[in-house]
């Protein structure tokens, strides 16, 4: 097929379909009084500009009203939606590449012959999280990609425009759709014709792979935007003496900046590693009132601090839940009211489905919502929640589930965003915001000899 | 052709004077001066309901509301009530004109094509075939055949006659402004346009430099040649362009970025969405004064002749495409908002090339251009960016240097 084919072939043949062929005849006469007559005003018009583009292929030479004729087919296409077999979104794609081909001045050469069973369109059974690109490959041009996201119909055209592409290309994706019906209102690509054909799996995975290597994203990130859950701001006074969370602070503001709700997850755990940590360093700088650490005080702490670590978490969350969270209300409490309000809510399902997720056990069965309340057992069981989802997003072995934007679903979502973020927010603010014996150095010096 | 208007009262507007009228539509038809076929603003005529059924009006002899020209001194004669005017400029009605010429030759076209026996027979046809038959002929006349079929309505119902006489004896009403300074027009152009449903600024300016065209081929810029999509596409205006001539898109689009500050692509149906959001046209401001127009165009000569000389074809191609100047113009505009305004930046820039034309280094602009990697970049917006940016360096710098076109197409 020669270039101005490609650019004129189908337009031509779909204008005489739609304005001027017994379909067209029939679809008109069929009409009411006055909606005949838009029909024809407007078939008229279209019809003038196809006689336009008989003379651009005569000449070989580029269409000038390509976006005049883009206005009249939508135009068409909005008032006469139930003409048979209209293809608006066919007919808008080929006419936004013409332009583009036209607009670049691309010279028209008669002389290339483009073959048609190089490429072909496939539409895609989802959305692509990205605007319409093109991926080149300009070492082998026939592992080349064009997308086209329908769905993002306000930036559609825009992208389309702006997107870079050869000419070569183009005009490969022309002829391709040429041979192809309505495109999806979805997505669709452009991409090698295989026989067999290319199986749609292989197809998304190599649209994928082309999008993430643009910069796209696959799926779009999942956000926590809830305030900041603080159970008593009035706990914040100036003479707190706060440059010992220094740290800290520094770290809530960077929790403050993040948007996506796994990546706030592990910053909150971040700050709960801290306290997990200075939890038996100011035991043992309180225990010694100032005196002189020595090194069997050293060994001391360094035991306490090295092990593993849900036991260090345990430990953190058995002395806060039991501290003060407001003035009648300890933090499990509050906590526990949490959950409590949760499954009245009616996610008790839910969360029960996190929960097995996980692999939460009690008695050697799976643990149940029903099991989690006010007592010895609920620091453990808060330990449990916490290590395994943080263990679920920073691990990714084939043994183990893996917490992403796609494994996320509303059971894990209930009980992140509803449970347990506000609950760690709480806790951490309750417990740099306001001095305390267990997070709090008493002196700011350790005495390291007499 | 002459046209004839009778006057019906007349008001003194400061320095001018307007005249209601009275024009029989055909004198009015036919006295359209020859360019007003060329006006590409026409291209912009748009689905509306009303001008759609301009030509039950015209037929009923309904009412139509006045239609607003210009005419220059000399080229009107007051005897009496009797206004005889030899040319005018239509600076308010251009949808409503094309629409009522086009139903003057359709009934003209009915009434040498159809005999009278034949009318009813037609009528009788589908509107589909009817439209088969007539309306390759009719697009001739851009015109159509719903328009023909309400022509040919009339005349079965009250004879050939009758639709002879329509054109002939149906009186319009004009305001026809006389003694009106170039500057007056424009505002006036404005005033019109307040109000209405609000057009694009490409479509006003267009407008604009259409009825300043005879004003800017005066004088110093007599040799300013405008070229029109009708003559020649936008696209392919380059390749064949003599210095001097300067493709009407093209302008539009150089104004447009002088404005913006940056370059602006040019408007298609591709990007209508984007720049729905076009300011009021008041804040246009010194850009809709045909004073300062004219020294652009001046200015665009002058460049235009210094690039020739240096560059020969080469130049003569550079500057005929629409990336460059929207590329240059968007430089200057961008340079004006920091120093005293767009005059002085085109002056500085004319002085810059005129004190060494070989500073714009075109022939690596042409090397770096054609070794862009399309695949990875478009085309278009890469030469709008490179020669924005160099343009805009060229201007800021006390003492600039041949550009570095490698760098800039980086």
């Amino acid at each position: 097929m020669k270039q101005y084919e490609a650019l004129y072939d189908w337009p031509i043949r779909e204008i005489s379909r739609i304005t001027d062929s017994p379909v067209a005849e029939d679809y008109c006469d069929a009409l009411v009084e006055g909606g005949d007559t838009e029909f024809i005003s407007i078939a008229e018009q279209i019809r003038g500009l196809s006689a336009e583009l008989f003379a651009a292929k005569a000449a070989r030479e580029h269409f000038s009203k390509w976006s005049e004729l883009r206005e009249k087919v939508c135009r068409f296409s909005e008032q006469f939606p139930n003409f048979p077999d209209l293809q608006p979104r066919k007919f808008n794609l080929h006419i936004l590449l013409s332009e583009k081909i036209s607009l670049a001045e691309f010279a028209i050469d008669g002389n290339i012959d483009i073959d048609p069973d190089l490429y072909e369109i496939r539409d895609l059974p989802a959305p692509v999280n990205y605007s319409s690109f093109f991926h080149e490959n300009t070492r082998s041009p026939i592992d080349s990609l064009a997308v086209f996201s329908y769905h993002n119909g306000a930036t559609f055209d825009a992208d389309i425009f702006n997107a870079p592409a050869g000419p070569t290309f183009l005009y490969n994706i022309l002829v391709a759709l040429n041979k192809a019906s309505e495109i999806s209102e979805i997505a669709s690509a452009c991409l090698k014709q295989m026989t067999p054909q290319l199986k749609i799996e292989a197809v998304v995975a190599f649209v994928r792979l082309c999008m993430v290597a643009k910069g796209g994203v696959v799926v779009p990130p999942i956000q926590y935007n809830n305030p900041l859950a603080i159970l008593d701001p009035s706990v914040f006074q100036v003479d707190h003496g706060y440059q010992q969370w220094n740290d800290i602070i520094l770290v809530l503001s960077e929790y403050n900046s993040r948007k996506e709700i796994l990546l706030k997850y592990l910053t909150l755990y971040h700050i709960f590693e801290n306290l997990m940590i200075k939890l038996p360093i100011v035991e043992l700088e309180r225990q010694q009132g100032g005196r002189m650490f020595s090194m069997r005080d050293f060994s001391r702490l360094y035991s306490q601090v090295d092990g593993a670590e849900p036991k260090a978490l345990k430990r953190l969350l058995v002395s806060a839940l039991c501290m003060s969270a407001k003035p009648t209300e300890t933090f499990e409490k509050v906590i526990t009211k949490r959950w409590d309000d949760l499954i009245t809510a009616g996610l008790g399902v839910e969360l029960n489905n996190a929960l097995l997720t996980l692999g939460l056990q009690k008695d050697k069965r799976p643990l149940e919502h029903t099991d989690v309340k006010a007592g010895s057992e609920f620091p453990g069981q808060m330990c449990d929640m916490i290590y395994r989802i943080r263990c679920a997003i920073v691990h990714n072995k084939e043994t183990e589930f893996h917490l992403n934007t796609i494994s996320l679903n509303n059971a894990f979502q209930t009980l992140i965003s509803n449970f347990l973020i506000p609950s760690m927010e709480e806790i951490c603010f309750g417990l740099i915001g306001s001095p305390n014996p267990k997070t709090w150095y008493q002196g700011r010096e350790l005495l390291l000899y007499a | 052709m002459k046209t004839e208007a009778i006057i019906l009262d007349r008001r003194d507007d400061g320095g001018s004077q307007c005249y209601l009228c009275r024009i029989n539509l055909s004198n009015y038809v036919e006295g359209l001066p020859p360019t007003y076929k060329d006006y590409d603003v026409q291209r912009e005529v748009v689905a509306n309901v009303y001008l759609d059924r301009l030509v039950d009006t015209v037929l009923n002899r309904r009412h139509i509301p006045p239609i607003v020209l210009v005419v220059a001194t000399g080229q009107y004669h007051i005897k009496g009530d009797r206004l005889d005017i030899e040319s005018f400029k239509i600076l308010d009605g251009l949808q409503r004109t094309f629409r009522l010429q086009a139903i003057k030759l359709t009934i003209d076209f009915c009434l040498k094509n159809i005999r009278d026996n034949e009318v009813d027979s037609l009528l009788k046809d589908t509107k589909f075939k009817f439209s088969r038959q007539f309306s390759s002929a009719l697009r001739e006349l851009e015109s159509d055949t719903n328009i023909l079929r309400a022509i040919l309505e009339k005349r079965l119902k009250f004879g050939t006659e009758a639709l002879r006489d329509i054109y002939l004896t149906s009186g319009q009403w004009f305001e026809v402004w006389v003694g009106l300074s170039p500057n007056e027009e424009v505002q006036k152009m404005l005033t019109l346009n307040a109000g209405h449903k609000p057009v694009k600024m490409r479509h006003q300016l267009e407008i604009l430099f259409l009825n300043i065209l005879p004003f800017l081929r005066s004088g110093a810029t007599s040799e300013f040649r405008l070229v029109r999509e009708k003559e020649l596409s936008a696209t392919q205006f380059s390749k064949n362009r003599t210095c001097g001539s300067f493709h009407f898109a093209h302008l539009i689009t150089a104004v447009l970025s002088l404005s913006a500050g940056r370059p602006v692509a040019a408007t298609t149906g591709l990007i209508q969405g984007i720049q729905e959001n076009d300011p009021d046209i008041e804040e246009y401001g010194p850009l809709m004064e045909p004073g300062f127009l004219q020294e652009l165009v001046l200015f665009l000569l002058n460049i235009d002749q210094l690039i020739t000389r240096q560059y020969g074809a080469l130049g003569t191609t550079w500057l005929g495409r629409e990336v460059t100047l929207s590329g240059l113009f968007g430089a200057i505009g961008a340079h004006a908002s920091h120093e005293k305004g767009f005059s002085a930046s085109m002056s500085r820039f004319q002085e810059i090339i005129s004190d060494d034309p070989g500073i714009l280094n075109l022939k690596e602009y042409e090397h770096s251009r054609n070794n862009l990697d399309l695949s990875k970049v478009n085309i278009g917006n890469a030469n709008r960016r490179a020669i924005y940016d160099a343009m805009k360096q060229m201007l800021q710098e006390p003492y600039p240097t041949a550009i570095n076109w490698l760098e800039k197409f980086l």
